[in-house]
């Protein structure tokens, strides 16, 4: 609907401009992708500051190698899967990602925050975003990674896949899962 | 879907693909439990990435110089230096440069916090600075900086601050078009000032939002903390002295009001994401939806651009807000591409 940065004309317009040399580009590319790159790096490093630094350097160098860039794809969906990339070699393992699976070897992890019950304030506000926080905080990291390049970047579903490296219906799961998964605690914790 | 929940839906809706049908289930199934719009909310959240206390403020400026400083590719002759950009920007900013008419205030600081005047046309040319920044917050965008001096500003959609090379240097000016909201470090040396269309704000450490976009006929400087003294510029007039908790109003007579400002949030809400529509008319209502989400927004009709119109919505996709809109004045929209219009029901 109304993604100004997304428009593919532009993007395509931005990645010629870049190739033949035009600054202005990057740095045009680089106002608009700044803020949501880095707060995806963040996810990984947990760094505001690295994660800051992450993604300078990773204009840095598509800037040096400009006139080799071979995009054939979503530019959004490239410099995100680069940022991970990045993320995971400062990483160096992928723990971060964790996944369904691991969670529920593990059921403990997914309460984390139990929420005590207080019925005669249930309407209360804090309370309620308390509930929220506990209920966000069960869900898989990789889930959540999902929702962010989906709801918060509002990427398609096949840019997600190739930038987490996952498949089109993996992200498919994540997003139901992550939904139902959020219906249940929401549920749950409201009674 | 009360209970049998498509997670489509949802998903197309937070993901701002909804389709008419899409919102009208979806509306269904909030009103059907109050549980689902926490779920929505839960939704939203876990969307949101790192949970922080405080709102988020991206130095995209100190950023970007960064970034020029780390490319390396020696080669290359056609890199301009970051100084130019001010230059390379003059036709967007001539543009939006309105000078508006009789429009002066002073916010005065003997002993207060801040200091705004807002003089009747813009400094000439010659006057100003050489090497310009400038941060724009393009429509559908909010745009927040950290100035040298540690000054946060959130810029509204639509928005553009310019300031010297040298701030920070001595004198601490920024040009302001459009909305902002500044939480301003005091330095008691070194005065900051904003000139919004032809106004300068001097502050001394206080936080305060002023509102200057260029269909307002008024400007409006709203103080959240610290104390604001306003006076019409050239005149002997004694100055209007605003606490905090109070709006100062310069019409475009350049008659200087201060009223009791209840709703202090009303004037903030914008930082934290929110459109407040507070009586203005439809017409106006229009420009503030374009500014917010990056759209044209055309009133067919004298007497229904005329209509007064209270809302606030806060997450809701465009689409939710003009029905909501629509379904309050009788009238329907129609969208084409970026275009969006406003009839009247016959």
């Amino acid at each position: 609907m109304i993604h100004p940065s997304q428009s593919s004309a532009t993007a395509t317009d931005l990645v010629e401009r870049l190739r033949a040399g035009d600054v202005r580009a990057l740095e045009e590319l680089f106002r608009q992708q700044y803020e949501p790159l880095c707060r995806f790096a963040e996810r990984y490093l947990r760094d505001r500051a690295a994660s800051e630094d992450l993604v300078q350097d990773l204009f840095a160098a598509l800037w040096a190698r400009r006139t080799r860039l071979d995009l054939r794809g979503s530019l959004r969906a490239y410099l995100f899967a680069s940022v991970r990339n990045r993320a995971l070699n400062v990483r160096k393992h992928l723990l971060v990602e964790h996944d369904w699976e691991r969670d529920e070897a593990a059921p403990e992890v997914r309460v984390l925050h139990p929420t005590p019950r207080r019925p005669d304030e249930l309407l209360d506000e804090r309370e309620r975003a308390a509930r929220v926080r506990a209920a966000v905080a069960q869900l898989p990291e990789r889930c959540r990674l999902v929702m962010q390049l989906r709801w918060q970047e509002q990427l398609g579903y096949a840019e997600i896949a190739s930038i987490l490296g996952i498949s089109v219906k993996g992200v498919e799961v994540q997003l139901a899962r992550g939904l139902r998964a959020l219906r249940a605690r929401v549920r749950r914790d409201a009674h | 879907m009360s209970d049998s929940f498509d997670w489509r839906i949802i998903d197309r809706h937070l993901a701002g693909d909804a389709t008419a049908d899409d919102e009208a289930a979806l509306r269904e199934w909030l009103a059907s439990d109050p549980r689902n719009a926490e779920l929505l909310s839960a939704a939203r959240a876990a969307s949101r990435g790192i949970d922080r206390p405080h709102a988020e403020v991206w130095d995209v400026d100190r950023a970007w110089s960064r970034v020029t400083s780390r490319m390396t590719d020696q080669s290359d002759s056609d890199v301009i230096p970051l100084a130019a950009r001010g230059h390379a920007r003059t036709t967007a900013s001539a543009r939006t440069q309105r000078i508006v008419a009789g429009a002066a205030l002073i916010v005065a600081a003997a002993g207060v916090a801040a200091v705004v005047l807002v003089r009747g046309a813009l400094p000439p040319a010659a006057q100003r600075a050489p090497q310009r920044h400038e941060v724009a917050a393009a429509p559908a965008q909010q745009t927040r900086i950290t100035l040298g001096d540690g000054t946060r500003v959130v810029l509204n959609a639509g928005s553009r601050l310019r300031y010297a090379d040298a701030f920070g240097r001595g004198t601490r000016d920024v040009e302001l078009d459009g909305e902002a909201y500044f939480d301003v470090v005091h330095d008691e040396s070194r005065p900051f000032r904003v000139h919004a269309r032809g106004s300068v704000a001097q502050d001394v450490g206080t936080r305060f939002v002023v509102r200057a976009y260029p269909e307002q006929r008024a400007v409006d400087v709203v103080v959240t903390h610290g104390a604001v003294s306003l006076r019409r510029e050239g005149t002997s007039m004694a100055p209007a002295l605003l606490a905090a908790g109070q709006r100062g109003r310069v019409d475009s007579t350049g008659a200087v009001s201060v009223v009791a400002e209840a709703d202090l949030d009303r004037w903030t809400e914008w930082t934290r994401g929110g459109i407040v529509l507070d009586g203005m008319s439809l017409g106006d209502a229009a420009l503030e939806l374009g500014r917010r989400f990056g759209v044209h927004v055309d009133v067919r009709g004298d007497d229904l651009a005329a209509r007064r119109v209270s809302a606030r919505f806060h997450d809701e996709p465009l689409p939710q807000i003009l029905d909501a809109l629509a379904l309050a004045l009788g009238a329907r929209w129609t969208r084409d591409g970026d275009r969006i219009v406003f009839v009247r029901v016959q």
